[in-house]
């Protein structure tokens, strides 16, 4: 148990996260991480609590809090947000 | 019936009562053979007549045949369509692949019966046409040697072709509901009304094209058929994206190999046969063009595989070569759509030879833009259908311009602006269309069932983040 207490709650991400999937009624809309991080923060917000959004590394799902750490640490945005 | 001579009753002297017997039944025997003779002549001038009618039938009816029989040729080129799909994509894509190539027929069997078929040929305008919806009122019988309804097939088939273009680009990862939609806007607007612009005067002559009257010229579709569909394709790839792992992130091209190519062999050679039908019933009628349009057509084909293959071989990686060459041949078939009734078989080789280089180079540019055309329908389609437009002016023999009253610099312009004005027209309707679809349902499978093979059928498996990993206050925070 004692090694269990220095792994971390979440794992970091090793790859990028090249692909944000949002659902739609008949499909998926893809896009890069940098225009995910463009999009208004209430706007991310409603989408992540609907459960419509999916991080990917190389089609690979990421949780959502390490992806979010890692685009806020790598992906660009913009000043309205 | 016996017939008394007149020599027999003027050497009787048996009474003058048996006298003038004879003399009535010589009367009548001359008035029977008269009448016989006379009915006999009559008939023969009405039975050539008959004849005449006849062998117009028989003419008209031979014709009709030939178009009908193409137009199965040309829909025969659906199951090539599949087939050379199926054997390039991945192996667990292949059962979407092919049930998408049964659906955009579907599509456009309904689109284009409904709507499209008036809107290029009904009577109208040189822009537009506006009855004939649904077929309503198409005569059986009309100027050109074909009735309406094997003209409407034969068209039917093409659009048919048109739209399944499409699909070889965006297999693997787009959403079915979605390319359904797209299908039936192609047959509904994007392909009749270009076509209404330059074949518009092949069903009735008061309802010639816009394009058509400046002199642009196209066959059998390398711009109406091929150039529509690679264009549409070309802006659907761009707004759905490549597939997943296609590129990395550096740009660096990792190809996917193929599942199957001798299935996708089997598709050319079907694709192949259709040609044939293609351009041979595009001439409607069953004449000597016939089998010179065929020969052209394979000669074309058979020389840009062969010029394909030398430049795969010299440029490519070995395991790319037998799959390019497949889309050179195709490219040569393409190319020599819009010239196959005037050019010489000489002529449709050089086409040919150019055709097969042209797809290899543009093939190479799309993946420098890291534009991942799956099954490379635009350098078939779209690099082919400029080339065999353009090919028209330049080969055209000089006694064919002279008939269209036209030097070969003004042909060539006029190609010119052709191929914009589809160029210009299709990627327009396209974008706006595929954007609308991308906003409203959305264009891409999920990630899962593009990795592991789509099953349209299944609910699609969304593996969203949890969001309920996270209060409120936290998400907000990493949003912010």
């Amino acid at each position: 148990m004692a090694a269990a207490e220095f792994e971390p709650a979440q794992p970091e991400i090793s790859a990028p996260i090249d692909t944000i999937a949002i659902k739609m009624p008949a499909g998926y809309n893809m896009m890069p991480p940098d225009e995910w991080q463009a999009l208004h923060e209430e706007q991310r917000f409603n989408l992540i609590k609907a459960k419509r959004v999916a991080f990917l590394s190389a089609g690979v799902s990421i949780p959502v809090r390490p992806a979010l750490r890692w685009l806020a640490d790598h992906a660009g945005g913009n000043d309205e947000k | 019936m016996a017939i008394t001579t007149p020599r027999e009753v003027i050497g009787s002297h048996e009474g003058s009562d048996r006298a003038s017997a004879n003399r009535i039944l010589q009367l009548s025997t001359l008035v029977v053979t008269a009448i016989v003779v006379a009915l006999s002549m009559w008939t023969t001038r009405s039975g050539g007549s008959e004849l005449l009618t006849s062998d117009a039938n028989s003419i008209r009816g031979i014709d009709d045949l030939w178009v009908t029989v193409a137009a199965g040729m040309v829909f025969l080129m659906q199951a090539g369509f599949m087939a050379f799909e199926v054997g390039l994509a991945r192996p667990h894509h292949a059962p979407a692949v092919a049930l998408k190539n049964l659906v955009d027929w579907t599509a456009a069997s309904l689109a284009f019966f409904v709507v499209g078929f008036a809107l290029m040929f009904g009577g109208g305008n040189s822009i537009i046409g506006w009855d004939l919806f649904a077929l309503q009122d198409i005569p059986i019988s009309i100027d050109s040697s074909v009735s309406g309804p094997t003209f409407f097939i034969f068209q039917l088939a093409f659009a048919g072709t048109a739209i399944t273009i499409v699909s070889g680009s965006l297999v693997e990862r787009t959403s079915f509901l979605s390319y359904a939609i797209v299908s039936v806007f192609m047959g509904l607007i994007i392909y009749p009304i270009f076509g209404r612009w330059v074949w518009g005067s092949l069903f009735d002559a008061d309802s010639q094209g816009w394009l058509e009257a400046l002199g642009f010229r196209d066959f059998a579709g390398s711009t109406v058929v091929h150039s529509v569909g690679a264009w549409t394709a070309l802006v659907g790839v761009s707004i759905v994206g490549p597939r997943l792992g296609r590129f990395d992130l550096d740009g660096t091209s990792r190809p996917f190999p193929p599942s199957n190519l001798a299935m996708t062999v089997f598709g050319t050679l079907i694709l192949w046969f259709g040609w044939w039908g293609f351009n041979g019933g595009s001439v409607f009628a069953f004449d000597g063009n016939v089998s010179r349009i065929i020969l052209v057509t394979n000669l074309s084909g058979t020389a840009a595989l062969l010029s394909s293959g030398v430049h795969a071989y010299a440029t490519k990686r070995s395991s790319q070569v037998f799959s390019t060459v497949i889309g050179g041949a195709l490219t040569g078939l393409v190319a020599i759509t819009a010239s196959a009734d005037v050019v010489e078989p000489i002529s449709a080789i050089a086409i040919g030879l150019v055709a097969g280089i042209l797809h290899n180079l543009t093939g190479d540019l799309l993946e420098k833009l890291l534009i991942d055309d799956a099954l490379g329908a635009i350098p078939v389609h779209g690099a082919g259908g400029i080339w065999g437009t353009l090919a028209v002016a330049l080969f055209a023999p000089s006694d064919i311009l002279e008939l269209w009253g036209r030097s070969r610099l003004d042909q060539l312009a006029a190609q010119v602006l052709g191929i914009l004005v589809c160029f210009v027209w299709v990627v327009g309707l396209a974008y706006l269309l595929f954007k609308a679809v991308e906003r409203t349902i959305g264009l891409r499978v999920s990630p899962t069932r593009e990795l592991v093979g789509m099953d349209v059928f299944e609910e699609d498996p969304i593996h969203a983040a949890d969001a309920d990993e996270l209060a409120d206050d936290e998400l907000r925070e990493l949003l912010s």
